[in-house]
């Protein structure tokens, strides 16, 4: 399994992963032989880039934490949703628990699991696939804070709709790429407040998830909107919410060379902890989150080229990789793997690019 | 069944091992050994490690029907040669499949391994026929190392490399457990020798000394003098001496035989004292370490004065204390880190190595050992890396 960015994808290579649309559906899924139609249409649609099957490198195993079909169950559902409220300002939210309600309970069976692929999407796609991700690492985090099953539902219904206030704004605003005028930012910045009013009139939706959306954007030290309100002031499912949506942002979105790496991405976070974010919630996100993807490529300081097979939650900077290349840059066939949690002299040097299958 | 006592068998296989490796010495050809060991004595697998500085690398591996979808037994291979070379004795394992595997030695010391994988096959004679395999092969693998370079190079390059060797078993393989702090190191080191050094000494008291330092100068000399500064260290530092008076007493013993190299070193001496969660600490011109309070995301510098090791016959030392905070982290560290360069000539420098701390400040240590390091080889880039890399994590509890 490798992420290779769409531009240097082959007619004839296989998927090791499905590959996922803008609109939340199946564009390819997991084992199908790309052809240069898929290849032309994935290009179209501006993937970023795919999880490729190596032959050379074999089989990996891997355990999604939530199931494909409880993705796209949660994206259409998003989708569904989000065009209710845009003709007549109300939503099923039956559907909603339903669907809220499959997904912890997935998650809290993954719960020894770390979210240990990254979902690859365009930089222009609609804010619900942002949702579901954001909502996956909010319950997984929620869990590791030990919260029990309502508390887990009221977050989980806060971090799907934490940027519902979004469609209320004028889809043209949305579509502008930066730099925005002041006023166009201003109208931007009341999406809180514009979700919370969605929320808050919903019956049987809890003010608690509500308050997700309204202070998504405050931050820990004050400086965020709408209110500018620190600390406690801050709901703790928004204060988390807060990294998780961010994180999401960072680490899924753009090109192979726009989007950052989960270990930059806790540096970036870790650096304006306490500013932003609280450093308590921070703290156990980060134990949620692979330091190094399933499929990345990486230098071993022995000079062998290996990828990432399998992430250790123990120790997350010493998953065991799959050694394919040797010193001299000779192919290794069979590959073999390394467990570094058990092999302390070996260590990751470099990531390498996502460049050759 | 019993091939193996057939001796035209035997005399044929270790005539095609010392043919091939007569042709040629690379990877191929110890892939192609591998093959034929199968085919010859019907096994299921056969593979061929050489052991080098920390670690090892495959030269040769076949598995009959072997394909990169089932790697069980290409994985199982890895652990069960480390096992060999590492315990310089033989393995014979009862897995799914039987494994037979032994060092392969060159003047009484181990430079590879060879190990058989097969099923059901009554195993007489086997051992005697990987022995004399492994014995064929010794010159061959014990050359590949220096499969480019002239004899007289060879024996250089073998007294090199064995020095780095001896340098690297002088350095802990394992973090003493202290309450209250975890500790972690790291050194990347370049081709050659060099002088970085890193130590940890319980002492008398139960304290712990944490001791780092650097040898002016590259080769032998260097690693040979670290070598020396290590033992003398040791037994200086024992008995709870105070890190200053430790360094005046280092330098005494250390001077004469530095001032006639005309050679120097520097040193950061400090002793952790777990009841009072407190660094005492003296520096002899080595890098002031950093350190990163927790609670105020601060960084700073545990400075003081003190003139290298070697300069003069008698010098004496400043003592300093701090005391440590819960989640604040200490990094000890040689100039290799903060004067690592990229292609451009441009310092990897402390801001940057403070910034990449303060990033990494809520892992545990060996994740802020592994990510730093990352971060200075990926400065480094393509750009060979010019001096060691050492250094060392405390993080407080």
């Amino acid at each position: 399994m490798r992420v290779i960015p769409v531009d240097k994808v082959k007619p004839g290579m296989v998927t090791d992963r499905a590959v996922i649309g803008p609109g939340g559906e199946v564009l390819l899924s997991r084992g199908v032989k790309i052809n240069g139609y898929y290849l032309k249409r994935l290009k179209e649609i501006g993937i970023p880039a795919v999880y490729i099957r190596d032959h050379n490198i074999g089989n990996v195993e891997y355990d999604e934490v939530i199931s494909e079909q409880t993705r796209q169950e949660a994206l259409r559902v998003s989708k569904d949703v989000m065009d209710s409220i845009r003709l007549s300002s109300d939503f099923d939210l039956k559907k909603v628990n339903k669907i809220v309600d499959e997904l912890i309970s997935e998650l809290l069976v993954s719960k020894d699991l770390l979210v240990a692929l990254v979902d690859m999407r365009a930089a222009n796609d609609t804010s619900f696939y942002h949702g579901v991700n954001t909502t996956v690492l909010s319950v997984i985090t929620g869990i590791a804070l030990g919260y029990d099953i309502e508390k887990l539902g009221q977050l989980a219904c806060g971090a799907l709709f934490h940027d519902i206030g979004i469609i209320m704004l004028p889809p043209e605003l949305l579509k502008r790429q930066a730099p925005l005028s002041a006023e166009e930012n201003e109208k931007i910045m009341k999406h809180p407040e514009l979700g919370f009013e969605i929320l808050r009139k919903k019956e049987g939706v809890s003010l608690m998830s509500a308050h997700v959306a309204l202070q998504h954007h405050e931050k820990f030290d004050g400086t965020g909107y709408p209110r500018g309100l620190t600390g406690d002031e801050i709901s703790e499912f928004a204060r988390l919410v807060a990294i998780t949506a961010i994180y999401d942002d960072l680490a899924s979105v753009g090109s192979e060379t726009s989007r950052v790496l989960p270990h930059q991405a806790i540096e970036y976070l870790t650096i304006h902890s306490g500013k932003w974010f609280d450093p308590e919630i921070l703290q156990v996100f980060f134990g949620t989150i692979a330091v190094f993807p399933l499929g990345t490529p990486v230098l071993l300081n022995s000079g062998e080229t290996a990828l990432v097979t399998r992430v250790n939650k123990k120790f997350p900077t010493r998953p065991v990789v799959r050694v394919f290349k040797n010193r001299t840059g000779a192919k290794v066939f069979p590959p073999f793997e390394i467990d570094l949690a058990k092999n302390p002299a070996y260590f990751i040097q470099k990531i390498l690019a996502n460049d050759e299958p | 069944m019993d091939v193996v006592n057939d001796k035209p068998e035997k005399l044929n296989i270790l005539y095609l091992v010392c043919s091939t490796l007569f042709r040629e010495n690379n990877e191929a050809a110890y892939t192609t050994i591998c093959k034929e060991i199968c085919k010859e004595l019907k096994i299921h697998c056969c593979s061929i490690w050489l052991k080098v500085t920390n670690g090892q690398q495959r030269l040769g591996y076949f598995e009959k029907d072997g394909s990169p979808d089932d790697l069980t037994l290409s994985n199982l291979d890895f652990e069960i040669s480390k096992h060999i070379m590492e315990q310089k004795a033989p393995v014979i394992k009862d897995l799914p499949l039987k494994a037979m595997g032994i060092p392969i030695l060159y003047d009484n010391s181990v430079v590879g391994s060879i190990t058989c994988y097969y099923q059901d096959r009554n195993n007489d004679g086997l051992p005697e026929v990987i022995k004399d395999i492994a014995t064929e092969l010794a010159f061959g693998v014990e050359q590949f190392k220096y499969n480019f370079t002239t004899a007289r190079q060879q024996n250089l390059r073998k007294e090199l490399d064995t020095a780095r060797d001896i340098q690297q078993s002088l350095l802990p393989n394992q973090m003493p457990k202290i309450q209250g702090i975890t500790l972690g190191a790291r050194t990347i080191p370049t081709h050659e020798t060099s002088g970085d050094y890193y130590d940890f000494i319980i002492t008398d008291h139960q304290n712990l000394g944490i001791v780092i330092g650097d040898v002016m100068g590259k080769g032998v000399p260097a690693a040979l003098f670290m070598a020396i500064a290590r033992t003398v260290t040791r037994s200086v530092v024992r008995h709870d001496l105070a890190p200053n008076a430790a360094l005046s007493e280092i330098n005494s013993s250390l001077f004469p035989d530095l001032s006639t190299q005309g050679m120097f070193l520097t040193m950061f001496y400090a002793l952790y004292n777990p009841l009072q969660k407190a660094l005492l600490y003296a520096s002899a011109g080595h890098n002031p370490p950093l350190i990163l309070e927790d609670s105020s995301e601060k960084i700073s510098f545990l400075k003081s004065r003190g003139i290298f090791i070697g300069g003069r016959p008698k010098l004496s030392y400043a003592l300093q204390t701090r005391k440590l905070g819960p989640g604040d982290i200490v990094l000890f560290y040689t100039d290799g880190l903060t004067e690592a360069q990229n292609f451009r000539g441009e310092q990897f420098g402390i801001e940057k190595v403070a910034e990449v701390l303060k990033g990494y400040r809520y892992c545990e240590v060996p994740a802020i050992i592994d990510c730093l390091s990352m971060r200075v080889m990926q400065f480094i880039g393509d750009r060979e890396q010019s001096d060691d890399i050492t250094f060392v994590v405390l993080k407080a509890e």
